[in-house]
């Protein structure tokens, strides 16, 4: 007999109507969902018994119908699924219950700051992750380091974006990020095994929720101009300090009392460069579905222009994203999460002792002006066969002075032609099997990574000055194509006996990798310009150049883990995973890499349970392996590869040789990173506070790298694993939020310190040599007991301030120093002063990193204020050319040098001779400046709002904020920025010309309609 | 997916199944031959005549005017070389390199299948890896002294054992290379393949070791490994048989050895052949020769010369050996104020500067490349040449056959425009050879190897003067008041130079080569 029911499902808590509630009639296919009041209606006959009411996020309830034709449900909010949970790799756990230590960042942290790659966001607010831009060239990367510097290597940690493991992030819009979750202990990234030596950090896309469709919209729009300017001496000291070096050298004056006198022209080259630039971003967003079906998608836009030269430095990114998932039946569900991405960049050289428009803006002299006004001059430029560079037909200027790669700044931009650009799809599509056993899942998740790169670049002909000229003008055309497909499959059981549960995963990938490149040059453009120059307009001639090549790689792993849960009392995790990898030979192929961590929540103990000031605690330690393979490629064989040419015959045929270049090493293996970690988790006054404390002692060994081998082998070292490094450090988070009344107020705090120290290094002399300068001697090294790396130069010991001195140091030492020399410390202590007393002088690794984020609400109102700071690290501010000596400009830091006895005792003399390297030897008074900063990198105030006003107009939300980037800093860095990331491991610590972040205002929108 | 991980390079072959044909053969041949251009590696100028004329006395090390440019010249300069000198590591790394390519080759030359018609080229091929070996070998051992021998290719880490063997057993092995190779190598080579070695250049520079072995360690004899001493009548024969083969004859005009005429002029008996391609790679792959670049003038661009990085300083000492009417002196040396002259402007002078520069081995601007200049002088090394080979022959029958001697020194005498010596003395010869050959990486050779005390007599400069400018109109002064046509430093000494006899001439063994094998030594007096 057929009847209808109806009824409304309500929120038990507070009574509002649930709309979208799924009611279905138990052991049918039939059912409804609830309208936008939360009513609803269901014909039944007898045979039917029961009523199940489910709801994301809710509690599911059946109920007997019974006779009743009317059915009201109160629904009770799932605490559980409520609860905040964290990725760890193929699963979520609840938070509470977490056993490794794992940052997490949920979006709304991820856009607080207007950044312009998501990794920048874990800066200041992941303990324990060491975050530096590569610089503030617009599209430049990030430099992560997490838990250290841990190789000598590559330090990039893994990511995986919806489970697809990918080299990088740039190519997301942080607008589309749900979480991020940074694995930083070794046990818990053990699940990615082969890859997760650097960590694991974990990205997880926003998705859909069923219900009405929801459309937003963020953007912001502001300008961008730079933090400061280095300080560097004005026309009348740059004079004074050049007659200074040549007398103290003997010779006579650079520039004569007439000359400094008549001298009108005080370029501040900086002032020249720096420009007021845009930034902006917009998303757009939209998501929703049923409850079978969700979607999310997204489209973006950011663009940035440079504080320098912005028409030829800026970076644009669009994106596009779809997630969407699907239950298609009782057993199945699917789903996507793809995004397309295009970057387009233009950048300008820059970190270059060699002709960075950064290095010449701060060597050129300020006699010279921009422009050449010149009449005679002008008509002798017009007579050379290759003219300087103009603009609009004006000469820039070109310098009196013997600069040589050091150009006029604004002549190099001018003709700085450089562009990127780049595709990418990333995405995967999965199929979640449910069999009918409970707790029993598979998976199967195929995903894939395919783009392309462009690049084109362009030099026309042009004089710079008399030893810089480029006679013939070039172009080049560049690009490349990568894909990486990646499946993956796993089986997931989850059981629970009585008190006990258990939860198992057992999973394998295979991944393979592969792409291409191609590059042509030509010279000499036969339609002159940058709309012009494309390869097939240069001369068709016997100068023009192409390359192609091809390169794959594989992958194949095993994995799983047990997880034990006992009353979420007790948590004990077990991961395996057996990787092998196409980088290694037959008798290493495969690494294992076990971890295990246990977990105490003493206050669900009945002793703690109850407190209200103590509230959570919880004690976890973890103990795991986890690989490395980031090497090149076939280490392991030994190969007969191409060598340079050899020109034969009257016509110089070029024919190339081959031969081994490269030892082989048939053992090569897997390196592997192992660590122990401790940590304390605990909330007081109901969670108002918490805090999260690990300690970790991460090892690791086997480091790959190349091997230095004597020279009479007359081969390049082998792949080879070569040490060990230690990072040992402590991390500590603290949040606190509460609400006064109407005012919420949020605090984080998170530190960090970490000690970094290499323990092993397997050659010769257990020392591997790193970067140096032009013309200087010491460099960075990696050396056993050391940190990784460290600055091998001379110590000091202040200014040698008299003749006594002078001689007393030279009779014991055997020197010709003169007053106003360094004194050097003769660290071996054999009576000379010489190369044997390179020691450390530092290391350019900060060994602090900290953050605090205060954010406040008082009802439409929200204030946030971040502050960010790293401390400990060292950096050579290394633009200075010691060849140019006698011509470049000098940064007001040498105006404190040394003038006389009692003058300083913290810098030296200036001379053009000098004969006591004070400039040319590495050393902790002159180079070494401690890099340590603080910084406000965020203010922002918004406001949002009220409700009933925004419905009106068909909003849920508006809010309009304005915000200041990079608003203070402080340090004692003198160079243009403290925050510099060139280089690898051992080039790391150097700025030779870096391009400065930039301060910024934006007036920001959120809406959601 | 058993075989899932197991890919194989798209860029190289694995050197199982590397060597099967003549083509591998030519292959693995070029990897040596082009370790002798490979003088740039890593940014750092390492040419063999470079290094010569830096420890010689036809010049100084010049560069910025700060004197710090490749410090590590100026180093080695001034006998004060650093054990991790970049140059002579370089140097060194350089040379074995081409050995470990020879001792490949070699040790797998049974196993390539050469063609029923290409008798003659595995005979050569092999005769030339052969002498190569023997070739770089000799360089090792006249800059190092002290150096591991390794003739067997080296597997896994036997390098580990490896230990610094005799002089005398590395000469001798030098001695058996050549002599082997000699017998292997063809006598002459097509044009198309120009720059490839004949027996000649093994056979001269065969008598080049000889003179060099005998007269630095006052033996008569050159050992020979596994076979017998050669004996100065054998070298003497050697020389002969180079001279009367009638493959090489003297270029009529000496100043066609070093202008667009220089590339394989048919004196060169041994050439390194050097190329433009136009690239725009620094360091190994650029093909030019640095040497040229290293010896431009600074900051000079005329009709004669473009510009260069000014490091090679003729010396007054080699200025003044000269004979009045000497055609060779303009050959040899180009002085500023001619330059300046076709310029109407001074250049910058380098540290150093003594109002010369080389006319040899330089950025003629004939020989100018369009773009990346400085990577691409084609101008090829004469490593040896007939001239050398009469003078050394003369100075190996000066005493035996005066008469002979006497011809072969006036032979070289009269193409210089100079008057015939009736009876040439040693001296003569050895005067002979520092005008002849200078800035081409012999005389400091010829220094060394007649002894440590001789050396120090030639090489050794005191008390040095500034000589004055020849010219003081103001257009060859520069605006820090320096004439360009006279030597200019701020301080004299800096043109002093002390022979140091505790260190015997040779370089020291690089640093990094002792620290990663502890078994090597240091060289006596570093």
């Amino acid at each position: 007999q057929e009847r209808v029911i109806t009824g409304k499902v309500t929120d038990a808590a507070d009574g509002s109507s649930l709309p979208g509630v799924n009611v279905k009639l138990v052991d049918t296919s039939v059912g409804t969902i609830t309208d936008l009041d939360g009513n609803f209606k269901l014909s039944i006959n007898d045979s039917h018994k029961e009523i199940l009411f489910s709801y994301i996020g809710y509690l599911p309830e059946t109920v007997e119908i019974g006779q009743n034709s009317i059915l009201n449900m109160q629904l009770t909010q799932d605490i559980e699924q409520l609860e905040e949970v964290v990725v760890v790799g193929y699963q979520v756990q609840k938070k509470s219950v977490v056993t490794g230590a794992i940052a997490s960042v949920k979006s709304e942290d991820i856009t607080q700051v207007p950044i312009q790659n998501a990794a920048q966001s874990l800066q200041g607010k992941t303990a324990g992750v060491l975050v530096t831009p590569v610089s503030g060239q617009p599209g430049s990367g990030i430099d992560i380091r997490v838990r250290g510097t841990g190789s000598n290597g590559n330090n990039t940690p893994l990511y995986v974006v919806d489970g697809v493991q990918l080299d990088n992030i740039n190519f997301l819009n942080p607008g589309d990020i749900e979480s991020i979750e940074v694995l930083k202990d070794a046990a818990s990234a053990a699940i990615y095994g082969s890859r997760g030596a650097n960590g694991v950090v974990l990205v997880t896309t926003k998705k859909g929720k069923a219900g009405r469709t929801i459309v937003s919209y963020d953007g912001y729009y502001g300008v961008q101009e730079p933090w400061r300017k280095t300080p560097l001496m004005n026309s009348q000291e740059y004079m004074m300090f050049h007659n200074e070096g040549a007398l103290n050298a003997g010779q006579g004056v650079k520039f004569t009392p007439d000359q400094m006198a008549a001298n009108t022209t005080d370029t501040n080259w900086q002032d020249e460069m720096f420009q007021q630039a845009p930034i902006q971003s917009h998303t757009i967003q939209m998501s929703g579905g049923t409850e079978k079906s969700t979607f999310m998608t997204s489209v973006s836009y950011f663009g940035q222009q440079g504080i320098i030269a912005p028409e030829k430095s800026n970076f644009d990114r669009y994106t596009i994203r779809l997630n969407s998932s699907h239950d298609i039946s009782k057993y199945f569900k699917a789903g996507t999460n793809f995004t397309f991405s295009r970057e387009e960049s233009k950048g300008i050289n820059e970190q270059n002792q060699f002709g960075g428009v950064l290095q010449n803006a701060l060597l050129h002299d300020p006699l010279t002006p921009v422009w050449e006004d010149r009449q005679d001059v002008i008509e002798a430029y017009d007579a050379y066969a290759v003219t300087p560079a103009n603009r609009n037909g004006r000469y820039y200027a070109i310098s009196d002075q013997t600069l040589r790669e050091v150009v006029n700044p604004m002549a190099r931009i001018e003709n700085t032609y450089a562009e990127n650009a780049g595709n990418n799809i990333t995405g995967n599509v999965y199929l979640q099997l449910t069999p009918g056993i409970e707790g029993l899942t598979f998976r199967t998740d195929l995903g894939v990574v395919t783009g392309s790169g462009y690049t084109r670049g362009y030099v026309p002909e042009a004089y710079y000055n008399n030893v810089n000229q480029s006679i013939v003008s070039s172009v080049n055309q560049n690009s490349t194509g990568y894909t990486t497909i990646q499946w993956e499959n796993t089986a997931n059981y989850k059981k629970k006996f009585g008190k006990h549960k258990l939860d198992f995963l057992l999973g394998t990938t295979m991944r393979q990798s592969y792409g291409n490149g191609l590059g042509s040059a030509r010279n000499n453009l036969q339609i002159p310009g940058w709309d012009y120059a494309y390869v097939s307009n240069g001369a068709d001639d016997e100068t023009q150049k192409g390359y192609g090549y091809y390169w794959q790689h594989r992958l194949l792993s095993f994995f799983g883990s047990v997880n034990y849960n006992y009353e979420d009392k007790y948590m004990l995790n077990v991961i395996a995973r057996y990787d092998g990898s196409s980088r290694f030979g037959p008798n290493n192929q495969y690494g294992f890499f076990p971890s295990v961590q246990a977990g105490w929540v003493v206050s669900n103990e009945d002793f703690m349970k109850g407190g209200e000031k103590f509230n959570f605690l919880k004690i976890r330690a973890g103990w795991g392996q986890v690989g490395n393979e980031n090497i090149g490629d076939f280490g392991f064989l030994e190969l007969f590869g191409g060598t340079p040419s050899y020109p034969f015959g009257v016509n110089q045929t070029m024919q190339p040789g081959f031969a081994i270049t490269r030892m082989a090493n048939p053992d090569l293996k897997w390196e592997t990173a192992q660590e122990l970690n401790v940590g304390i988790d605990a909330g007081f006054f109901n969670d108002a506070l918490t805090a999260t404390v690990d300690l970790y002692n991460r090892q690791r060994i086997d480091l790959l790298g190349t091997k230095p081998v004597p020279g009479f082998t007359g081969v390049g070292g082998p792949l080879s694993n070569l040490g060990t490094v230690q990072n040992q450090g402590i991390e500590m988070s603290l949040t606190y939020n509460t609400k006064i009344r109407d005012l919420e107020i949020g605090v984080t705090a998170v530190g960090a310190y970490n000690d970094n120290k290499v323990t092993k290094v397997d050659n010769g002399d257990g020392r591997i040599y790193g970067n140096g300068m032009f013309q200087t001697q010491g460099q960075t090294m990696m050396e056993e007991g050391f940190a990784l790396p460290y600055f091998w130069g001379w110590k000091t010991d202040g200014i040698l301030q008299n003749a006594d001195e002078a001689k007393a140091y030279n009779e014991m030492y055997g020197e010709s120093a003169q007053p106003g020399d360094i004194r050097y410390v003769d660290i071996n202590g054999d009576g000379v002063i010489d190369n044997e007393d390179r020691t450390d002088i530092g290391t350019p690794v900060h060994s602090w990193t900290y953050g605090l984020n205060v954010r406040l609400a008082y009802k439409g109102i929200d204030f946030t204020m971040f502050w960010q700071g790293q401390a400990g690290g060292k950096l050579i501010n290394g633009t200075l050319r010691p060849d140019l000596q006698q011509d470049q400009n000098y940064p007001a830091r040498y105006l404190n040098r040394w003038t006389g006895e009692g003058s300083t005792n913290e810098f030296p003399r200036f001379t053009y001779q000098d004969d006591n390297q004070n400039f040319t030897r590495i050393n902790d008074m002159v180079h070494i400046e401690d890099a340590s900063y603080l910084r406000l990198r965020n203010l922002q105030v918004g406001y949002t709002l009220p409700t009933h006003i925004s419905k009106k107009a068909g909003m849920s939300n508006l809010r309009v904020y304005v915000s200041g980037n990079n608003l203070f800093t402080f340090t004692n860095y003198s160079g243009m920025d403290p925050e510099v990331g060139h280089g690898g491991a051992l080039g790391y610590g150097f700025d030779f010309g870096s391009y400065p972040q930039a301060r910024s205002y934006l007036l920001g929108l959120n809406v959601t309609f | 997916c058993s075989n899932f991980l197991d890919i194989n390079p798209t860029d190289a072959q694995t050197s199982d199944t590397f060597f099967s044909t003549s083509v591998e053969a030519r292959q693995a041949l070029n990897g040596i031959y082009e370790k002798l251009r490979s003088d740039y590696n890593a940014t750092i100028p390492n040419n063999n005549a470079l290094l010569e004329l830096t420890l010689g006395d036809d010049a100084y090390v010049g560069g910025a005017s700060s004197g710090t440019d490749m410090l590590w010249l100026q180093q080695m300069m001034r006998f004060q070389a650093l054990t991790n000198s970049e140059a002579a590591q370089q140097s060194w790394n350089k040379c074995y390199g081409a050995i470990q390519r020879s001792n490949t080759l070699l040790a797998n030359y049974d196993q390539i299948n050469f063609k029923s018609n290409e008798e003659d080229l595995k005979n050569n091929y092999k005769g030339e890896a052969t002498y190569l070996r023997g070739h770089f070998y000799f360089e090792l051992v006249r800059y190092f002294e002290n150096i591991p021998l390794i003739t067997e290719p080296l597997v896994g880490d036997s390098w580990q054992s490896v230990e610094q063997g005799e002089p005398s057993v590395v000469y001798a092995q030098i001695a058996k290379d050549m002599q082997d190779a000699i017998a292997l190598m063809a006598e002459e080579i097509p044009a198309n393949e120009a720059g490839r070695l004949t027996k000649y250049a093994a056979m001269s520079e065969l008598v080049k070791v000889y003179l060099f072995y005998t007269g630095f360690y006052g033996q008569t004899e050159l050992p020979v490994e596994g076979g017998t001493a050669i004996t100065k009548a054998d070298a003497t024969q050697m020389a002969k048989d180079v001279i009367n083969s009638g493959r090489f004859t003297l270029a009529t005009n000496y100043a066609d050895l070093f202008n667009e005429n220089g590339n394989y002029n048919p004196e060169v008996i041994f050439e390194i052949a050097f190329a433009n391609t136009g690239s725009g790679d620094w360091g190994d792959y650029s093909y030019g020769n640095i040497m040229c670049q290293m010896a431009g003038p600074r900051a000079h661009n005329g009709p004669t010369f473009a510009q260069g990085w000014g490091f090679i300083a003729p010396s007054r000492d080699l200025e003044q050996s000269f004979e009045a009417g000497d055609a060779r002196l303009g050959s040899t040396i180009k002085y500023a104020k001619d330059l300046i002259d076709e310029v109407g402007s001074v250049h910058e002078p380098h540290f150093n500067y003594t109002g010369m520069h080389s006319n040899k081995y330089t950025t003629h601007t004939w020989n100018q490349a369009e773009v990346n200049v400085e990577l691409n002088w084609a101008q090829n090394y004469h490593y040896i040449r007939l001239a050398d080979v009469y003078l050394m022959a003369a100075e190996l029958m000066v005493d035996t056959d005066p008469a002979m001697a006497t011809q072969y020194v006036n032979v070289v005498r009269r193409r210089a425009g100079l008057a015939d010596i009736s009876l040439v003395s040693l001296a003569d010869i050895q005067q002979e050879r520092r005008v002849e050959l200078a800035f081409e990486g012999h005389r400091y050779f010829d220094v060394l190897r007649r002894g440590l005390d001789a050396a120090k007599t030639e090489l050794d400069v005191t008390n040095y003067t500034l000589t004055p400018p020849t010219d003081t109109d103001a257009q060859y002064i520069n605006d820090q008041g320096q004439n360009l046509t006279g030597d200019i430093a701020a301080d004299p000494t800096v043109f002093e130079i002390n022979f140091d006899k505790a260190k015997r001439g040779f370089l020291p063994i690089p640093q990094v080569e002792i620290d990663l094998h502890p078994l090597l030594k240091q060289n006596a007096g570093y």
